[in-house]
């Protein structure tokens, strides 16, 4: 057979059809052939070999062990697989081609570490690489809470939050949320969030947009949480944010704002209400994608 | 939050070795998963179950973070540790390669139970028994 030098590079997948009735140990052989990992989708499990494998020989035993299979359970298919060509490719930096810096709002600029970005001088420069925890700013819910954290800080703050802005961000997952405030002027940000995975990233945030002194993220139930913030926002979906709604609103110093997102259209109302009967002013609503923002201000006091 | 799931991808990668080529580059690659990421994460997680296969389960959202879950080893590694065998056989009609009792059978039904998506424990030896003919393994 004739071999071409490029072959060096090149892995070939073995896409084989599993009827559920052998899966697990057509699983096994494809493991034990190749050596690496695989991949099941529905009945179809992916193998690879590796560069240089006799992938010949491959198919063979897989003809000859599943000829086996059939012997043992005579109702089995005919073995099915598909043969594939995978050009090597650097796959650790591959996907990062889906991420490029972002504008969002009118003067946050959310990019990956690995990108070059040549901010003006308005712009607001967040670092974020998608990883583990929820919150890049790709999300319509995000970004938009990322311009009304703008509109807050840039328009609201002077004068009639506070002088010194406090934040609370509920379900803080990467950070992204409480960094923004944080580079928007807050003086201090705190995050909760319940998965520990989640504040092993948005720590490793903080530090990468230097706003470690300002922000602090824990685990603390936010039933726990026992001061007042100028500014609360949460990024959760309509029911959590419903089940937590008394928290939430207690944690809104008098006069403070409150920014919900998460929920889609049909959630709107409910949420509205349920906020409204704790005393709070609807200021502000955007949508994108069907996704909605809600800006509330706690008139409680008035 | 407002998560929008955009795939779910299953992969089998032994313990403490999960690396950007095949099968995690292309299957997580595509959808713009962070893969150096996911590997560091499932490495340390998975630390000192090495030579263990562990099947895990990823979650891709539209804002392309992820999230997975690591399952128990499959019936078929915990087979082949009860037979004490390294592999399963190439041709099970013929080749038989070991030898498991048939409590050793209902032990590993009732771990893999919650996976095999089977009503009984009847049912779940039944998948597990017909999974080690499938390898070579004579039940007794």
């Amino acid at each position: 057979m004739l071999e071409e030098s490029s072959d060096e590079d090149k892995w070939v997948s073995l896409r084989v059809r599993s009827p559920v009735l052998v899966r697990e140990a057509l699983a096994n052989f494809l493991l034990e052939q190749s050596g690496r990992g695989l991949e099941q989708d529905g009945e179809w499990i992916t193998a690879y070999c590796r560069p240089g494998t006799d992938v010949q020989e491959c198919l063979q035993a897989l003809s000859r062990y599943y000829d086996g299979l059939r012997q043992l359970h005579p109702n089995l298919p005919e073995l099915e697989v598909i043969q594939r060509d995978l050009r090597a490719e650097n796959w650790s930096e591959a996907w990062k081609t889906f991420f490029k810096p972002i504008l969002v709002g009118n003067a946050i600029v959310v990019k990956p570490t690995w990108e070059f970005h040549e901010a003006t001088a308005e712009q607001v420069v967040i670092e974020m690489d998608p990883g583990r925890a929820f919150g890049t700013g790709r999300h319509p819910s995000t970004a938009l809470s990322i311009e009304l954290l703008e509109y807050i800080f840039n328009d609201l703050v002077p004068g009639v939050v506070s002088s010194e802005p406090s934040v609370l961000d509920v379900g803080t997952g990467s950070g992204i949320l409480g960094i923004v405030a944080a580079r928007l002027g807050a003086e201090r940000v705190m995050g909760l969030d319940l998965d520990p995975e989640a504040l092993e990233v948005a720590a490793g945030n903080l530090n990468r947009n230097g706003v470690g002194a300002i922000m602090s993220v824990s685990a603390t139930p936010l039933e726990q949480v026992q001061e007042t913030f100028n500014v609360v926002v949460a990024n959760l979906t309509a029911a959590l944010i419903i089940h937590i709604s008394k928290d939430l609103a207690r944690r809104v110093s008098s006069a403070g704002l409150l920014l919900l997102a998460g929920f889609l259209t049909e959630q709107v109302e409910e949420v509205n209400h349920c906020f409204r009967s704790y005393g709070f002013e609807l200021l502000q609503s955007r949508s994108r994608e069907d996704w909605w923002v809600l800006l509330f201000v706690n008139s409680r006091q008035y | 939050m407002a998560k929008k799931v955009i795939a779910n991808i299953k992969l089998q990668v032994p313990a403490g070795q999960a690396n950007p080529s095949p099968p995690i580059g292309p299957a997580l690659g595509q959808h713009g998963v962070n893969i150096m990421e996911f590997c560091k994460s499932f490495n340390a997680k998975t630390q000192g179950e090495e030579g263990m296969i562990i099947p895990v389960v990823i979650t891709v959202y539209a804002d392309r973070s992820f999230t997975y879950v690591t399952k128990t080893p499959p019936a078929s590694v915990l087979l082949k540790k009860a037979a004490k065998i390294a592999k399963g056989s190439g041709e099970p009609n013929r080749e038989k390669v070991g030898r498991v009792s048939m409590r050793q059978v209902e032990e590993i039904a009732r771990l893999k139970m919650e996976d095999l998506n089977t009503a009984t424990l009847e049912a779940a030896i039944r998948t597990i028994e017909g999974t080690a003919r499938s390898m070579g393994i004579v039940v007794e």
